[in-house]
């Protein structure tokens, strides 16, 4: 089924749509969720919450492209889990070594974390983007947005993970670049 | 902001950029028979609490046995060695006089031909932690030398070893022509199933080209600090992998990778 149809199903509060979905996006949820809290039992717990928030949103929403939307919603929710499974622990993760990367990025940088500034700093992060090679973006998407392992990027790309881990290094050095340039980083 | 909040901002990209991502994934746009693995409430809590419990119990159960059966416990008698191990931390050699470093020849520029991360190094022959530091086999384009040493004031005590918080990658580029140097620094944990994962990832900070070449017949040092909250990782059984490219840069395309090879050295040379 197509995502259109499942919108207006689920704008005509019709339960099939949670069925459609649930074939269509389950693994797409679940491998996001897997990729931030690496326990499958707490990933399915997301999926299942993603389907009672998708439920609950839509309407009023209507989102033009699903896929985005859905992985959103998910990743919160995982996110959400993680920050209460982690509240004291830290390391070992994939999520904590992403989180390591991105803070080369931003090392060293105070900021008053205003809703303005979060503003630029996307604006910046999407400009970046889209400067960047199709497959560089894909690699920098997988790991940041996905929080897929290196491995898992390599394989999916057909790179060997040193260069995935090449290719990282120099697109947070060179986004740092481009944050200091527009004076996003002090 | 850390990278956590980084993290946050990247969730709030542009769609397309999410769904290109995800496109060659199968599971966007191959949703047939695309369902969650969900399994039964029964098997759930078999699988998370009940199994887990019994693994424990008979974990447990075997090193009774092995205790009991060494004679520690029950009447058997027992021999000890005795044998004084040095703990003290002066003995921790310095950089000053660093290890010594392996020259090997030059090798063909197959990144995945040197040693690979996941070759075991076994447990019997850990060395004391006051052995440390040593210096591992290394691989490497062209006639260099790499070595890893750490300052013997950098090394702290937590829970009672010693581990490292600063340490020292020393390059010597004994080739003709200049080197391009990035490194990564994994320390990487072995699970209960042997395999080794990655724990933490160092890095020193970001430097620009021109500061990570290596001059033909110069020395240069590069300096990686570990975060206090790091040093528990190092307990049980770690190993640290040291990752370094060298490669060329494109001045016209940063994103282009030239030349790449890599080495790794051993979980040998980082026991602790």
């Amino acid at each position: 089924m197509d995502d259109t149809s499942i919108v207006k199903l689920l704008w005509d509060r019709c339960e099939q749509a949670l069925k459609e979905l649930a074939a269509k996006y389950g693994r797409f949820c679940h491998k996001i969720a897997l990729n931030i809290l690496g326990v499958s039992e707490d990933a399915e717990e997301c999926v299942n919450d993603t389907y009672l928030s998708v439920w609950n949103s839509i309407p009023p929403q209507r989102p033009s492209v699903l896929p985005p939307y859905v992985g959103r919603i998910a990743k919160n929710h995982a996110l959400n889990m993680y920050n209460k499974k982690h509240a004291e622990k830290r390391g070992g993760s994939n999520l904590t070594l992403v989180f390591e990367e991105l803070d080369e990025v931003i090392a060293g940088y105070e900021s008053a974390d205003s809703a303005l500034y979060r503003q630029e700093l996307l604006s910046v992060i999407n400009e970046f983007l889209g400067t960047l090679p199709s497959d560089k973006r894909k690699i920098f998407v997988r790991r940041y947005w996905y929080a897929d392992s290196v491995k898992d990027i390599a394989a999916r790309m057909h790179m060997t993970e040193n260069n995935v881990s090449v290719s990282l290094n120099r697109m947070r050095s060179r986004l740092r670049e481009i944050l200091q340039e527009g004076g996003l980083l002090s | 902001m850390k990278g956590k909040d980084l993290f946050d901002v990247i969730n709030d990209i542009d769609d397309k950029y999410v769904s290109e991502a995800g496109e060659e994934a199968g599971a966007v746009t191959s949703p047939d028979t695309a369902k969650v693995p969900a399994a039964k409430p029964f098997l759930r809590i078999v699988k998370r609490y009940i199994l887990p419990g019994a693994v424990a119990a008979a974990a447990l159960g075997l090193i009774a046995f092995g205790i009991w059966s060494s004679g520690v416990l029950g009447n058997k008698t027992v021999s000890l060695d005795t044998t004084t191990r040095p703990t003290n931390a002066t003995e921790v050699p310095t950089s000053s006089t660093p290890p010594e470093s392996t020259t090997l020849p030059s090798r063909p520029t197959d990144d995945t031909t040197a040693m690979p991360p996941t070759e075991s190094t076994e447990a019997t022959t850990l060395p004391d932690h006051t052995e440390y530091p040593s210096t591992g086999p290394t691989d490497f384009h062209g006639d260099c030398t790499i070595s890893v040493s750490v300052p013997q004031d950098k090394m702290v005590e937590k829970d009672g070893v010693l581990v490292p918080s600063v340490l020292e990658l020393t390059i010597t580029n004994e080739g003709e022509s200049p080197l391009y140097v990035e490194e990564v620094f994994t320390l990487q944990k072995q699970g209960d199933d042997g395999e080794w994962e990655d724990g933490a990832v160092f890095r020193h900070e970001t430097m620009p080209f021109k500061d990570r070449c290596v001059a033909a017949g110069e020395t240069s040092v590069i300096t990686v600090g570990i975060l206090p909250e790091h040093y528990d990782l190092w307990s049980g059984p770690a190993r640290l992998v040291i990752n370094v490219h060298f490669y060329e840069p494109d001045p016209d395309d940063w994103t282009k990778i030239l030349y790449d090879t890599a080495f790794y050295m051993k979980a040998a040379d980082f026991y602790l």
